[in-house]
């Protein structure tokens, strides 16, 4: 299920009627009137025969149900969609997958698909669609259990919208899905620890996390909501409790109904992370210093006894020594290059090695901030040279101030820097205090790095925990198609019949154009969506028979046509049935002057009323003339 | 002149039911041959009831003595714990404090989980 959901972010608007052939603009064969313009529509029938049957359970003819067959993996439909009439989706039910539910977005302006497999729809402001209908009203798909098939009996939908479609279904979350939340789990499940400071967790903090696994489990499983989990994924109360309360083991439906106490496991996860907060932060309580402090201190011991000028001398002298003697620089190199070493640091060099790091070690990795047990460890082995290097340099004052010293140079110390010297190394002295601090930092820090990995292999295993949990856990997943759009434009359509003109008691044969006011579905009979934009439409038509009354000479006594032998209908009309109208409006023809001292013709109106046929003019285009007269299979 | 904890303060029976004796257990070594240091037990948490009992009475913190040398060893400290945990279940932290011969404190920590 996981691999399609990128697919499932496609968004895209799509007509209705796509591919659209462009508007066949054409005029009346028999006026030349310019103003038909028709869209291409295949009739009922077309559709049916010319493209493979989407549901073969499904699959009946002229039922009234425009059948479309979705695929919920790609997110789409097999065409695009209808209107005005109830569509009937069919698709395939993903595997385990035990029942299905569709509802829809509709929108006017294209839509933001933000979360295909939740249907989170938004407008282009950023308003989250509601779903049609509401959740508890959804949509329940029939389910035929033998071939996994499913479909759903949407109502007409209305023109000139888009629609995005989702389809919810039960289905238990799978080892794919929960190896996908695994990760995520721990993620949250370490992030969401670290906020607690101490080695309980309570209520709130547990509901926040449970809230947080909750969604990454959805997430991961393309799932909208629970139905039916274990109380750590139910929300509310219930997860918390699942978290916070010691002495509360769930069952693990997945491991044959074996039990796991999950605060346990948080405790064992909390407990090591106290310890090292305790180091780091110091326990005021027990007035236990901070880390950072004890770091300060050990600093500043270290700049004493690097600063001690007794101790400058000397290491000047020796350096001086070594550079001529070569009985000097073999003395030293033995045992004491590291401790003259120490006692030569720059301030920034001396500063990292209280900070547990290398002398020459610019990384900046602090073990104070780093959740790497690595950094600890290796600042608890710097600390363990530190002061094995400082009690190098204690034993070596000693011997040179010893009573047999191994070189001359000591002896030719002033007895007053000698003095100092000796205060240096003295026990309890200077050198043995930083070496004593060294030991202890070098404990606490390798404490550190114990209480994280302690820490981490605790997180693991709650997170096993919590991953074998959602084993099985049932939700509603969720797919949703792409955005379709319904047909926006207007429909025009053409008819034939009889024009009356009462006020000159005239008859006259007439073709006309009818320009509705929303679109129309043609394949629809007015049966099936009717209301008053479906029937009325406005109309603009040329008479076929001439109104004039021409003299014996051919020329007009009263009136005339408009345009040579025809003149202009203006009006509108409602439908009757599918092909019959009535229409009523105002002929435009010419009308001698009443003033009998002028001679020339203007132009007049004189209503009218009409009784007409729709014409199926595509099929006349195609058919012939003949045709012109034939009803429309539709509308 | 300073100590280091090599073993982090455990504590048994865990889970338990009060009043029992508990068993403190860590291990610790010193940079020097024998060092006094005074280890103090506290019971976190203002919400519950959970006492040490000492003899003197039911308290939140009690203070060992012990002599750690420079080789690792094993400290034990056997303490009466009472009261009603706070709920069926309630987990205490017992916070452990070692102050070595130069007044550095050192923490540890253990959990105890307390059935009714």
């Amino acid at each position: 299920m996981g691999g399609r959901r990128s697919q499932l972010l496609v968004s895209a608007g799509l007509r209705t009627r796509e591919p659209r052939p462009s508007p066949v603009r054409t005029a009346a064969a028999a006026c030349g009137l310019a103003l038909i313009a028709i869209w291409s529509v295949p009739a009922a029938g077309e559709g049916a025969s010319g493209e493979p049957v989407p549901c073969a359970s499904t699959a009946t003819s002229n039922d009234g149900f425009y059948d479309v067959t979705v695929d919920l993996d790609a997110g789409a439909f097999d065409k695009v969609l209808d209107f005005d009439r109830p569509i009937r989706i069919c698709g395939a039910l993903p595997s385990e997958a035990e029942r299905i539910e569709v509802q829809y977005a509709v929108t006017r302006k294209s839509p933001v698909i933000a979360d295909a497999s939740r249907c989170v729809v938004r407008q282009q402001s950023g308003e989250v669609v509601p779903l049609l209908p509401a959740p508890d009203q959804a949509i329940q798909a029939l389910v035929n259990a033998k071939g996994g098939e499913f479909f759903a009996l949407v109502p007409a939908l209305d023109p000139n919208r888009f629609y995005v479609f989702c389809f919810a279904y039960e289905q238990p979350v799978g080892a794919e899905e929960a190896e996908r939340f695994a990760p995520a789990a721990r993620s949250v499940l370490d992030a969401g620890l670290a906020e607690v400071k101490s080695a309980n967790i309570n209520a709130p903090q547990a509901q926040r996390i449970a809230d947080r696994l909750l969604d990454r489990l959805l997430a991961a499983a393309g799932a909208s909501r629970v139905i039916e989990a274990p109380p750590l994924f139910l929300g509310g109360a219930a997860a918390a409790t699942a978290l916070s309360e010691p002495g509360a083991p769930v069952a693990v439906p997945s491991a044959g109904g074996a039990t796991v106490d999950l605060n346990t496991l948080v405790v064992a996860v909390l407990a090591p992370q106290r310890r090292r907060d305790l180091i780091v932060h110091g326990d005021p309580l027990a007035q236990t210093e901070t880390f950072a402090s004890r770091q300060l201190r050990f600093n500043n011991q270290l700049d004493a006894i690097r600063g001690d000028p007794a101790l400058g001398e000397l290491v000047a002298a020796l350096d001086a020594a070594a550079a001529t003697d070569p009985n000097v620089r073999g003395f030293l190199s033995l045992a004491f290059d590291r401790a003259l070493a120490l006692a030569r640091l720059g301030d920034e060099a001396a500063g990292r090695v209280a900070l547990g790091q290398a002398s020459g070690d610019d990384s900046g990795d602090s073990l104070l901030t780093s959740l790497d047990p690595q950094v600890a460890d290796l600042a608890a082995a710097n600390y363990k040279q530190t002061r094995a290097d400082l009690g190098a340099l204690r034993g070596l004052l000693e011997r040179l101030l010893g009573a047999d010293p191994p070189l001359p140079l000591a002896a030719s110390l002033a007895e007053e820097t000698r003095s100092k010297l000796a205060a240096l190394a003295a026990a309890g002295g200077p050198i043995e205090t930083a070496a004593s601090a060294a030991f202890t930092l070098e404990g606490l820090a390798g404490r550190i790095g114990t209480a994280l990995r302690d820490r981490a292999g605790a997180l693991d295993r709650l997170q096993e925990a919590i991953t074998l949990l959602s084993r099985g856990v049932k939700v509603a997943a969720g797919s949703s198609t792409i955005a379709y759009a319904t047909l926006s434009a207007v429909y025009v359509s053409a008819d034939a019949g009889l024009a009356y003109i009462p006020e000159i008691d005239e008859a006259a044969k007439y073709i006309g154009t009818n320009i509705y006011l929303r679109p129309i579905n043609k394949d629809v009979p007015l049966s099936q969506a009717d209301s008053f934009l479906h029937r009325f439409a406005l109309t603009v038509g040329l008479t076929m028979d001439s109104i004039a009354d021409d003299d014996a000479a051919g020329n007009p006594r009263t009136r005339d046509d408009l345009f040579g032998s025809q003149s202009l209908l203006l009006g509108a009309g409602l439908r009757f049935n599918r092909v019959i109208r009535f229409g009523a409006g105002a002929l435009v023809f010419k009308e001698q002057d009443p003033n009998p001292l002028r001679s020339d013709l203007s132009v007049t109106v004189s209503p009218y009323v009409t009784f007409s046929f729709d014409l199926n003019v595509a099929s006349a285009f195609k058919g012939g003339f003949g045709d012109l007269f034939k009803p429309g299979s539709g509308g | 002149m300073a100590i280091q904890i090599t073993r982090e303060l455990r504590v048994s029976p865990n889970p338990t039911t009060l009043p029992r004796q508990l068993r403190l257990t860590y291990e610790m070594v010193s940079d020097k041959q024998s060092e006094a240091v005074e280890v103090t037990y506290r019971i976190d948490g203002a919400a519950t009831a959970l006492r040490f009992d000492d003899g003197d009475g039911q308290v939140t913190e009690v203070t060992r003595t012990e002599k750690a040398t420079d080789q690792a060893q094993e400290f034990e400290d056997r303490i009466s714990m009472v009261g009603a945990p706070n709920g069926a279940f309630e987990n205490v932290e017992i916070v452990q404090s070692v102050v070595d011969s130069t007044g550095e404190a050192i923490p540890g920590l253990a959990v105890l989980t307390v059935r009714r």
